[in-house]
């Protein structure tokens, strides 16, 4: 029952340590020709991408404003493994709080894992799958 | 004496036409480059079997605040934090003509400042555009193509009403 609560509970303090996804933290998809598509959306739609091929544009943390987070666009080349082995051509990275007890509460549920935790000076990672064969990459980032 | 004044007048001239003709192109060229398109992400829209299944499941395992529609992230802006911002996601089903004529699996809707202007660029730029500007109380709306069959939503947000509607709807971001 008090984990119903916790799922449901929405009043996020800056102390709370829900395990949830709190936003998108990144969109990821396919291209035929990737440079092609970001000149594109640079040129049409102003894009400013960055050296790593990315579009990051930047927000703030809704109950702690001093919090900017930032969510990156990416085009993939077509076909890339990153992806699997979910068949789909894009991918929805999420932002969570918690990654571990996330995780735990995940594999009690009886989620597919797809890897473990990998830590980096920009966050923790991990994969999994959704109920329709979507993968997700679930980001606690550290900014 | 007369022609080293005629020389100077000349020079100031010319020095004075070439600033004004600086500044008038300095100025044009601002103006193209502060015009700004895409500011961010309004949106994230997918195609699936069961909609209703999918918002179900994550809302019960990644604590999303789902609706009908299917979520709505809350943030706020960058360089404003009084204003807030928000991105829909919604699941789709499979049959949805929404994202036509693109045949892809998703669509993604951007946040616009100015979306008459934009658009009047995107036509003169020979973009696609596949209908014309919808106005609501959030926002207007216009659909275009990119490069590669992808068809984009693109949104010039009123976030004040937007937020409006979701607590008429009675229902929680997630944030």
């Amino acid at each position: 029952m008090e984990d119903q609560e916790h799922q449901t509970d929405n009043s996020t303090s800056p102390l709370d340590t829900t395990p949830k996804v709190t936003g998108i933290g990144g969109i990821f998809f396919f291209s035929e020709n990737q440079q092609e598509t970001k000149e594109w959306y640079a040129k049409n739609l102003g894009l400013e991408i960055n050296d790593w091929g990315s579009w990051s544009f930047e927000f703030r943390n809704v109950n702690k404003p001093e919090e900017v987070g930032s969510l990156q666009w990416t085009p993939f080349k077509k076909g890339s493994e990153y992806f699997a082995p979910s068949k789909k051509e894009f991918m929805i990275n999420y932002r969570v709080q918690n990654i571990e007890g996330l995780v735990n509460k995940l594999k009690e549920n009886g989620v597919t894992i797809l890897d473990s935790i990998a830590s980096y000076d920009y966050g923790k990672f991990v994969h999994i799958m959704d109920t329709q064969g979507n993968k997700i990459e679930l980001w606690e980032p550290k900014e | 004496m007369k022609k080293i004044a005629f020389i100077t007048l000349a020079l100031a001239t010319s020095f004075c036409f070439g600033f004004a003709f600086k500044s008038i192109m300095t100025s044009n060229f601002d103006d193209n480059t502060k015009m700004k398109r895409v500011t961010s992400i309004g949106g994230i829209f997918f195609k699936c079997k069961d909609p209703k299944a999918m918002r179900e499941w994550y809302q019960s395992h990644l604590g999303l605040n789902t609706n009908k529609y299917g979520a709505v992230f809350e943030w706020r802006q960058a360089n404003d934090s009084t204003r807030k911002g928000f991105s829909q996601w919604s699941p789709f089903s499979e049959k949805t003509k929404y994202f036509e004529p693109s045949t892809k699996e998703f669509m993604i809707n951007y946040r616009v400042d100015n979306l008459e202007a934009l658009v009047k660029e995107l036509k003169k730029e020979e973009v696609t555009i596949t209908d014309t500007i919808a106005t609501f109380d959030y926002g207007k709306f216009v659909h275009i193509m990119d490069i590669e069959g992808n068809k984009l939503e693109l949104w010039e947000p009123n976030d004040v009403e937007y937020e409006k509607l979701g607590v008429q709807m009675g229902s929680k971001t997630t944030k």
